[in-house]
């Protein structure tokens, strides 16, 4: 007997079978499960012991502005974007002294055309995301301020007041970040290499089935796991490191869903310009490790050489830690940039996906 | 075998000067072929002739780079399209299923593909595997491997099915049943195309076949006709008991060949061949032992069209 089709039937059937092949195949689901935790506990373990990062803190601003009625103003502005609640000081050597006595971590002072920051050396393991925070609050100050010249002076550190930080808590997103990537990207190439190797996508061509959809079935298996990974890495890390974020969990789930989708689409791509299994994974490794060192997954961009900075700009694996330390509550970033970087994300990986699978079909053995 | 010129129902598939290059390298040198509806089309040919790429340029995998191709009365430009691919079916030389899927899941997932689908559990019915739909395609044994390759590529209910040597490497036994399941699918109707290094295989089940080396067609007939213009005589092989005189070994004519204890006569007509043998057996009080009919088949005419060297 004869039975009907239809486009929906085909792409369910796709979904449900990519599904129990998944579900199936113990090892890949081990792997996307455990390997962001295991990364996390590895690299977390030696972090937080080289660092003593563990010990957490609440870190406090101080601040010192000359012109109460305009620039206090101006300040609280920028600082509310950053999420900052400074305490105010009448004296620009009230600022300093707060910050040298260690009853603050860093010092505001913003004058007529310039801004300066008071660090203390001691608080050097907060260095990594106070610098950022700093070159947050300049940018926001000049948005603020727009046409008037900043000269910006800065003494050694950065910071935030009332949050708990530590050096894990700011490794963690990074981490995180790049376990998504590596799940991602890893996972597609492997499925869709070893696919062409073993002939499946030969044999699959020769149906009248669409590539894209094929691929789109696979990606769909592997977003779901890699949310739930996600989801269980951060509570672990809660759980172990004591990281105490204040996630923003509506965020959180956004930007994961973007990231997966942007990775799951690296992946992709990378099996259609690489016919081979293992160069697709050697390529991919490679492209991983410039990832993780030359972007701000366990350095902050601002502490970054100038020429590290021009590569990291390009790396979206920098923005989408940025994203994660915003959606943790543990740095600040502009809703305007962080609704863009998703944007790209989910767009860019989507389009990935969509045209990495008819590439993929069209380029099987021509 | 199958004898005799097939009943041309109608043009199923046609090919009119079919080339492909690699680069600079002519591998299709124009190829011409016709396969009418119901019959099963033998391509045969020595490694690296041109077999499977002539047959992935049918199946949809490769683009020719000249030539001309009609399916089913429609013309082919380009790739072949979805409609087209919906009433093809086709069997790779290797098929690894994707993994962690059983057997019955493997067909829903194919049967999903295309418009028409004959149902998993009949098209299971008709491949004999039916104890096997909850097994793991994985875990099938190459005989079963096989009949799974061939239930997907007939899921769809096809017109043609691309068959790219089906019993590769199986043992007898599984050999048997893919030919009985394949001589099944021409009953139902099925056109085949079929490339297979058996000689065996393509003298029983083939109506057709196309012998190709180097890029082209050299030959192309029913088998009948092929191994009648050269195929070469047939042989009797024997040993008697006791040893011939010279006169009874004369009595046997100029075809006779002698290598020791065995005698072989060389003849075009096997049967009166063999009767004057048991004439000549009884007047000259001879027993005839260890007798073998060895007639030429297209094994002979493969290597006599395409040589005896070996190919790579």
């Amino acid at each position: 007997m004869v039975k009907s089709h239809s486009q929906m039937k085909n792409f369910f059937e796709l979904v449900r079978k990519s599904f129990y092949m998944f579900i199936r195949d113990r090892q890949a689901t081990i792997m996307i499960f455990i390997s962001p935790i295991v990364f996390m506990l590895i690299i977390g373990f030696v972090i937080s012991g080289i660092s003593g990062g563990t010990t957490s803190v609440n870190v406090k601003v101080a601040a010192y502005t000359s012109n109460s009625s305009n620039y206090e103003q101006l300040f609280k502005k920028a600082a509310e974007k950053s999420g900052i609640e400074p305490i105010f000081v009448k004296d620009k050597n009230d600022v300093k002294k707060l910050v040298n006595s260690g009853k603050v971590q860093m010092g505001i002072s913003l004058e007529s055309s310039t801004v300066t920051f008071f660090y203390n050396q001691s608080f050097g393991q907060y260095n990594n995301y106070l610098k950022d925070l700093q070159s947050f609050i300049v940018q926001a100050i000049r948005e603020e301020i727009s046409g008037i010249p900043m000269y910006i002076q800065i003494v050694p550190n950065s910071l935030k007041t009332g949050s708990s930080l530590t050096v894990i808590s700011f490794i963690v997103p990074g981490i995180l970040a790049i376990a998504i990537m590596m799940a991602g990207v890893f996972g597609m190439a492997t499925t869709l290499g070893t696919y062409r190797e073993n002939g499946s996508l030969k044999r699959l061509r020769t149906t009248p089935l669409n590539g894209s959809l094929f691929v789109f079935s696979i990606a769909l298996n592997r977003f779901w796991s890699s949310i739930l990974s996600s989801y269980i890495t951060v509570l672990m890390s809660e759980w172990i490191f004591s990281t105490n974020y204040n996630i923003n969990w509506p965020l959180f789930s956004i930007l994961m869903a973007s990231a997966v989708f942007m990775s799951l689409g690296f992946g992709t791509a990378f099996s259609v310009v690489f016919k081979d299994l293992w160069t697709i994974l050697n390529f991919s490794t490679i492209v991983l490790v410039i990832m993780m060192l030359f972007s701000n997954v366990f350095y902050p961009f601002s502490i970054m050489p100038e020429y590290m900075k021009v590569i990291a700009r390009v790396m979206p694996i920098t923005y989408f830690a940025q994203g994660l330390r915003y959606t943790l509550g543990i740095a600040p970033v502009y809703l305007w940039k962080f609704t863009l970087i998703n944007i790209i994300f989910a767009f860019g990986g989507l389009l990935m996906i969509v045209l990495g699978g008819k590439a993929i079909f069209y380029l099987e053995k021509r | 075998m199958k004898h005799g010129k097939i009943q041309k129902h109608g043009k199923v598939i046609e090919v009119k000067n079919l080339k492909k290059f690699y680069g600079r390298f002519e591998a299709l040198k124009g190829i011409n072929i016709e396969l009418y509806k119901g019959e099963i089309f033998g391509f045969l040919g020595p490694n690296g002739a041109g077999k499977t790429t002539t047959l992935e340029i049918l199946e949809g995998l490769r683009r020719p780079s000249e030539g001309e191709m009609w399916f089913l009365g429609e013309k082919i430009h380009g790739d072949v399209p979805p409609k087209i691919k919906e009433k093809i079916g086709v069997v790779l030389q290797e098929t690894r299923f994707l993994d962690h899927l059983k057997v019955k899941e493997v067909l829903e997932l194919f049967a999903s593909f295309f418009k028409n689908s004959l149902g998993v559990k009949n098209v299971l019915r008709t491949v004999k595997l039916e104890e096997k739909e909850n097994t793991y395609s994985e875990n099938l044994s190459g005989g079963q491997k096989q009949r799974l390759a061939i239930a997907v590529s007939i899921i769809n209910d096809p017109e043609i099915i691309f068959l790219d040597e089906p019993t590769a490497g199986l043992d007898p036994q599984s050999r048997e049943s893919i030919w009985n399941l394949i001589e099944e699918l021409k009953s139902y109707g099925k056109t085949i195309f079929l490339t297979t290094h058996y000689m065996e295989e393509a003298q029983r089940l083939c109506d057709r076949v196309a012998i190709i080396d180097h890029g082209q067609i050299i030959e192309l007939g029913t088998p009948a006709e092929l191994i009648s213009k050269y195929g070469g005589k047939s042989e009797v092989d024997f040993e008697c008991s006791p040893t011939p005189t010279t006169v009874a070994l004369n009595a046997l004519g100029e075809n006779l060949i002698i290598s020791g204890d065995h005698f072989r006569i060389m003849t075009q007509n096997l049967t009166k061949t063999l009767e004057a043998l048991v004439l000549w057996s009884k007047k000259f009080d001879i027993s005839l032992t260890n007798v073998f009919l060895i007639e030429p088949n297209l094994e002979d005419v493969f290597l006599k069209l395409t040589g005896r060297g070996l190919r790579d």
